[in-house]
């Protein structure tokens, strides 16, 4: 409507209306093929929820080596059925330099997970804590979110440091590029 | 199943209480025969499985002309389809419902219409499972006692009379109900015919049979 009022008046005062009936035809027609489009994706949007996780969570752990460049051996967790996935994620912390980040799946049967670092002439051991929240979203069934630990530690290790932030895995809105939110658990390590 | 009694004991004393004043007879007495039967017969096909549902009838004239009552409460008990998708891997349900129509007869031909409202209580339990690869399946329950529904049904019903006494009613009904509920359907059991399941609305059209005894 804006661009429509802006047109219209820089046109001559002497323009017949004529002329400017067809003026606003034609934006009428042109404007909404192109608004269509538009406008079904904004209400497409509108409608879209985020379930959220309905599955195995992972939590995003980021080494600060820039000081300490060890090689790592092998990682694994306590309890895990199939280390394949730690394998793949041991190369890519040997590959990446200054601050790999790696992926790594959560227990959903417990409300911590350990895992253990083998490093060339040091082991150690990251123990997260979280609270598991299981619950039936409607539209999409049971989800599985986390949030802060109960108790006063978020995690024990033997590395120097450790940080740990908790946001929920459900994304708060859904947008063009994907959505703000749900990061869920992230975790910094200094070596 | 006391609820259901207890609705159906109270719709016949306040009956008989104020015979003179809200019906006149004859007075009938009905139950659907063929509502629970598909979910028996074509288990993978049904959304709901094996479940009984038993439906008795009150009917009974008003002091109009070809007007009359009908009061309905029903009971189902059953499982429905796992829908993994949503992490259910067992559903097992259990509701009643109440329903009352307002219905208009054609004097002529056996003919009848009705519509009226209908509210439906109903209880889930079953289990969820997340899938877990790297370190096995988290299994758990879920018990949801009381889900509510309400609406409205309408139908056309022929009566087919069988001797003095019994009848059969053929009907094509539909119902619109509201689920505010958060738990996964069924939370109303309308029977044989298409229902469109959405988050908050049930549309369901088909058909039903019912038996009725004329008591007076």
């Amino acid at each position: 409507m804006h661009l429509l009022q802006i047109r219209i008046l820089k046109t001559d005062t002497t323009i017949s209306p004529l002329l400017l009936s067809i003026e606003k035809q034609t934006f009428n027609h042109s404007t909404m093929k192109k608004l269509l489009p538009l406008l079904f994706i904004i209400l497409v949007l509108y409608g879209c929820i985020d379930c959220g996780p309905q599955q195995e969570l992972t939590v995003e752990v980021s080494f600060n080596r820039i000081k300490d460049s060890l090689h790592l051996n092998h990682v694994y967790a306590l309890g895990a059925l199939d280390q394949q996935l730690f394998n793949r994620q041991t190369e890519d912390f040997n590959n990446s330099q200054y601050i790999p980040t790696l992926t790594f799946p959560i227990s959903l049967l417990a409300d911590s997970t350990t895992y253990v670092f083998e490093f060339e002439n040091r082991t150690d051991t990251l123990t997260l804590f979280y609270q598991r929240d299981f619950y039936y979203k409607k539209n999409c069934g049971f989800v599985v979110d986390t949030k802060e630990p109960a108790r006063l530690e978020n995690s024990k290790s033997t590395f120097s440091q450790v940080n740990v932030s908790y946001s929920s895995y459900l994304m708060e809105k859904v947008t063009f590029k994907g959505g703000i939110g749900g990061g869920g658990i992230n975790v910094d390590v200094t070596l | 199943m006391k609820a259901l009694l207890s609705f159906l004991i109270v719709c016949t004393v306040s009956m008989n209480a104020n015979a003179q004043k809200i019906y006149s007879t004859p007075v009938y007495i009905g139950l659907d025969v063929v509502k629970g039967i598909p979910s028996y017969v074509f288990p993978e096909k049904y959304f709901i499985r094996k479940t009984v549902i038993i439906e008795p009838y009150v009917r009974f004239n008003r002091q109009k002309p070809g007007k009359s009552i009908l009061i309905s409460a029903g009971f189902a008990k059953g499982s429905s389809k796992v829908d993994s998708s949503r992490q259910v891997n067992s559903n097992q349900f259990q509701g009643i419902y109440f329903k009352m129509a307002f219905e208009a007869s054609n004097r002529r031909i056996p003919i009848s219409g009705g519509v009226g409202p209908m509210f439906s209580i109903s209880g889930f339990k079953g289990k969820y499972q997340f899938k877990g690869p790297t370190f096995g399946d988290y299994t758990n329950s879920f018990h949801e006692k009381e889900n509510l529904a309400f609406g409205a049904e309408g139908y056309v019903a022929y009566d087919l009379a069988l001797n003095k006494k019994l009848s059969l009613r053929f009907l094509i009904r539909n119902a619109i109900a509201i689920r505010p509920g958060d738990i996964s359907p069924p939370d109303y059991f309308p029977g044989i015919g298409y229902t469109k399941d959405m988050s908050q609305l049930l549309f369901s059209g088909g058909f039903s049979t019912q038996l009725f005894f004329r008591c007076k």
